[in-house]
């Protein structure tokens, strides 16, 4: 299940047997529960990552799936070097993140959706300024890095602008371009397009592709939407419970998920739901178009008795959704709330 | 060392001008400090005014002057140089922006102790030195003086940002504590007045337990020209060794936030 | 009615949930308040080094009384309404208690008093300690303290009004932090943190005697040190439920103003 790429050497990210606990308090509600909570507090160790194995390429794009409390901040955590593992090995670009070396976190970046590093009252070009003292980058390489930018993610006009007064979009293209400024070899992307609108989506794909392309990044991608990963990974990590559940490509995730799929119909006579149940299951029908799901082996057969039986004027089989090929994969425990937001301290 | 002084260059220049966005502070702020001196003189001049007394803890009124300008400047020092950045410790981890600080190929403590400025309470500084010089104008001061002085105020200041620091960085275990640095402003409120002013066994204290003797009064001393060697050369001996054990606790505490094992 | 005391005792039962979980930041909160103590050591050393160990009748122990006191009243009078409020206002996040069906100061007030209960036991832990510490004496009189309560409850009263005031400058101003220090400094000088009253010069104790501050900090420590009348605390009570009723209509009258420029700029 968990691939162990030929060549681990020249592996960009290398991780063997992660492991990372955490000690979490409990306070019950209430009056009775505050005076408790005020003589001695309750806690307990909540193992977010146990023993997770990958080796990713350089270049490699890989989407990171899993639901909410998985684990997948955790791991990126431990792979940009802000959380030491309880246990296991990690080497990113050579290093190892938990030492913080300076020549390492030159190589990195992380950027975490909800969170944002430009200056709130200064124009997001100051932030561009101060970072690029930081990292000690060239003028030269600066301009050009800048100028590439620019046009990628049509930041024209908006680089004069201060942070505060951005809409959130445009705050997220500033976020990406000076997480970005110094030519990170390794980008670890924690929901990098959560809240945007759809178009502003796209243009934080476009951008992430154009720069993997440019520069030969690595790139690990979070995300809870299905069209960041099938736009920009070929390769699928899914962690659920601190562990690696699936490893490989897209298409194979599809495959081993929902065992069915999707045939669509255009009728030229309308058939109810029940004539259509006898050839599949989920059955949807709305006017002169249906829906209905049939196990994969039986495709070919069920295709064929549709069209003689009934009067179809079109017919196509496409794979189901991402969506439900996760919701299947994670069976009962799709739509379970995920861990609840506290604030752990590790071990 | 030259990037350093370079990254220095920069964030200045970015806080100044985020400052300088909000100018309506301003006029706010030079009142707070002529608030601020003026009651603290006030103090001095009800224990002066009494009837019959002339000297406090054997101090005239120009030489406790002396204290109440050293007093004045440092609580500038801490509102320009030092709080603004202190006081984002405690924030950056609560909000998980210290993530960002640690990810930048900078030393973390530098950037966190020189990220901000603010730049509105500088009238404080100028207040504080404006108080030192007319109480040393009617004192005799020498060069010898006034340079050690100088000096012993420079250790004072390191001494004042070690402890900030220290109290700031147990913002990484008491994540909701953002008033930890508020334990100094309490203690320091009897950096007002020379150490000889407060009963023996509290001179003490503030010479041995907190070294707050060390930041106003010993400075005052060098320009009143009753310094004793002992004193003098402990203020910087203070200083190296704070700055050492806050620089661990710094470290430590980084380490614990990423749980770095032992 | 019922509906009310219903409605009180939840918000009160979950502010007191908020501030149990702040008890460190409160007792740091009280440590910090020291200029009393500070004042008290260095008058009591001047006592101790004056002639006939007094100044104006106050000797050593005297000046640790007095002082100690007027410690304990500025912790029970301690108001940070004007800072949450700054905060609010600039934030935003006051948008959303304009929602609800209730004024917005009663979820302070509720705080506030939730807090003093969680102050009241490391606060009389503390008083003890340092009364046996500087060998101070409080009075003997039993009136001397429910009068001093009665005066500092009435005295949080009107200095949380006008606190709640002066955070509400916030629709208007970025610097209502320094105008609040401003005014803490003035409390605290009129009060007579920095000596007991008689002690200023004549100029400042007429002009004190118009503020509210002398009746709510100055004189319950009096009374506690047992250098105050029952008749003064009386005169005393008067004076603030004055201040009380015009700094409730000018809470008011700034608060709606307030309301009306927010609601223009857009909450």
């Amino acid at each position: 299940m968990t691939g162990d790429r030929g060549g681990a050497g020249d592996a960009a990210v290398r991780v063997r047997d992660l492991r990372k606990g955490y000690v979490v308090h409990e306070k019950e509600p209430g009056f009775l529960g505050s005076l408790r909570s005020f003589v001695s507090r309750r806690s307990r160790v909540v193992e977010a990552v146990r023993g997770v194995s990958f080796d990713l390429a350089p270049g490699e794009v890989v989407g990171f799936l899993g639901p909410n409390g998985a684990g997948k901040t955790t791991t990126l955590k431990m792979l940009s070097g802000l959380l030491h593992p309880s246990g296991g090995e990690v080497r990113v670009a050579g290093f190892e993140p938990g030492r913080r070396e300076n020549a390492f976190l030159r190589q990195i970046t992380l950027v975490m959706g909800q969170k944002q590093q430009l200056i709130w009252d200064l124009p997001a070009l100051d932030s561009f300024l101060v970072n690029q003292a930081i990292y000690e980058i060239p003028d030269a390489q600066f301009r050009a890095t800048m100028a590439e930018f620019t046009e990628v993610l049509g930041l024209e006009g908006i680089l004069k602008k201060q942070v505060r007064k951005l809409s959130l979009g445009e705050r997220m293209k500033c976020e990406l371009a000076t997480a970005l400024l110094h030519r990170p070899k390794v980008l670890f992307l924690d929901e990098p397009t959560i809240g945007l609108d759809v178009n502003m989506q796209e243009s934080v794909r476009a951008f992430v592709q154009d720069y993997n392309a440019r520069y030969g990044a690595t790139v690990m991608l979070t995300s809870h939407y299905m069209a960041d990963v099938t736009a920009l990974a070929r390769r699928i990590l899914v962690i659920d419970r601190g562990e690696v559940v699936f490893d490989g490509d897209l298409a194979r995730l599809a495959e081993q998920g929902g065992g069915g799929k999707t045939v669509r119909l255009q009728l030229r006579r309308p058939a109810t739901a029940d004539e259509l149940g006898r050839f599949g299951s989920e059955v949807r029908v709305d006017g002169l178009s249906a829906e209905l799901t049939v196990p994969r082996a039986l495709v070919s057969e069920r295709a064929a008795a549709l069209l003689a039986e009934l009067d179809v004027a079109d017919l196509t089989v496409e794979d189901p959704s991402i969506e439900s090929v996760m919701a299947s994969l994670f069976g009962a425990r799709a739509g379970q709330a995920g861990q609840p937001e506290r604030t752990p301290e590790p071990v | 060392m030259k990037r350093y002084l370079r990254l220095v260059r920069i964030f200045v220049g970015a806080t100044l001008s985020a400052q300088l966005e909000y100018r309506a502070n301003f006029l706010g702020a030079v009142l707070a400090s002529l608030g601020e001196v003026g009651v603290t003189l006030l103090g001095l001049s009800i224990l002066f005014g009494q009837p019959g007394v002339t000297q406090v803890g054997g101090w005239s009124f120009r030489e406790a002057l002396l204290v109440t300008g050293f007093f004045m400047l440092t609580e500038g020092v801490i509102s320009v140089f030092i709080q603004p950045n202190m006081s984002k410790i405690a924030e950056a981890v609560r909000t998980g922006n210290m993530d960002f600080t640690l990810l930048k190929p900078i030393d973390a403590q530098f950037n966190v102790s020189t990220r901000n400025l603010n730049v509105l309470r500088f009238p404080d500084l100028l207040i504080g030195l404006g108080l030192i010089g007319y109480a040393a104008s009617g004192l005799d001061v020498t060069p010898g003086g006034a340079l050690a002085a100088a000096m012993l105020y420079g250790s004072a200041v390191v001494i004042v940002y070690c402890i900030y620091l220290g109290l700031s960085t147990t913002a990484f275990w008491f994540v909701k504590t953002q008033n930890v640095t508020e334990l100094f402003s309490g203690v320091f409120g009897a950096a007002r007045f020379p150490v000889a002013a407060f009963p023996v066994p509290v001179r003490f204290v503030l010479t041995f337990v907190l070294p707050v003797a060390f930041i106003t009064t010993v400075p005052a001393q060098a320009l009143t020209g009753a310094l004793g060697g002992g004193l003098a050369l402990a203020s910087p001996l203070i200083a190296a060794a704070l700055f050492l054990g806050t620089r661990w606790f710094w470290r430590y505490a980084v380490a614990s936030y990423t749980s770095a094992s032992s | 009615m019922r509906a009310l005391a219903f409605k009180a005792r939840v918000l009160f039962a979950t502010r007191f949930a908020e501030m149990a979980e702040y008890r460190a930041e409160v007792v740091i909160w009280m440590l910090s308040g020291t200029l009393s103590l500070v004042m008290m050591l260095v008058w009591m050393a001047q006592a101790a080094a004056a002639p006939g160990g007094q100044i104006r009748g106050y000797s050593a122990p005297e000046f640790a009384t007095y002082f100690l006191s007027t410690w304990l009243v500025s912790q029970l009078l301690v108001v940070w309404v004007s800072h949450e409020l700054d905060f609010q206002i600039r934030q935003g996040t006051l948008s959303p208690q304009l929602l609800r069906p209730v004024d917005p100061m009663w979820l302070h007030v509720a705080s506030h008093v939730a807090e003093r209960l969680v102050r009241i036991v490391p606060l009389l832990v503390m008083v003890g300690v340092f009364t046996w510490l500087s060998g101070a004496s409080f009075t003997r009189e039993w009136w001397a303290y429910p009068a001093a309560l009665g005066l500092a409850a009435l005295g949080f009263s009107v200095r949380f009004l006008y606190e709640y005031a002066i955070g509400l400058l916030a629709f208007w101003t970025e610097s209502s932090a320094s105008f609040q220090e401003v005014v803490w400094l003035v409390y605290a000088a009129l009060g007579g943190m920095f000596a007991p009253l008689a002690f200023y010069p004549e100029w400042v104790q007429r002009v004190a005697v118009w503020t509210p501050f002398p009746y709510m900090l100055g004189l319950p420590a009096q009374l506690l040190a047992g250098k105050a009348t029952l008749a003064q605390a009386g005169r005393g009570a008067l004076v603030l439920l004055v201040w009380l009723a015009v700094f409730w209509v000018v809470r008011l009258i700034v608060w709606r103003v307030g309301l009306r420029k927010y609601g223009a700029v857009g909450a």
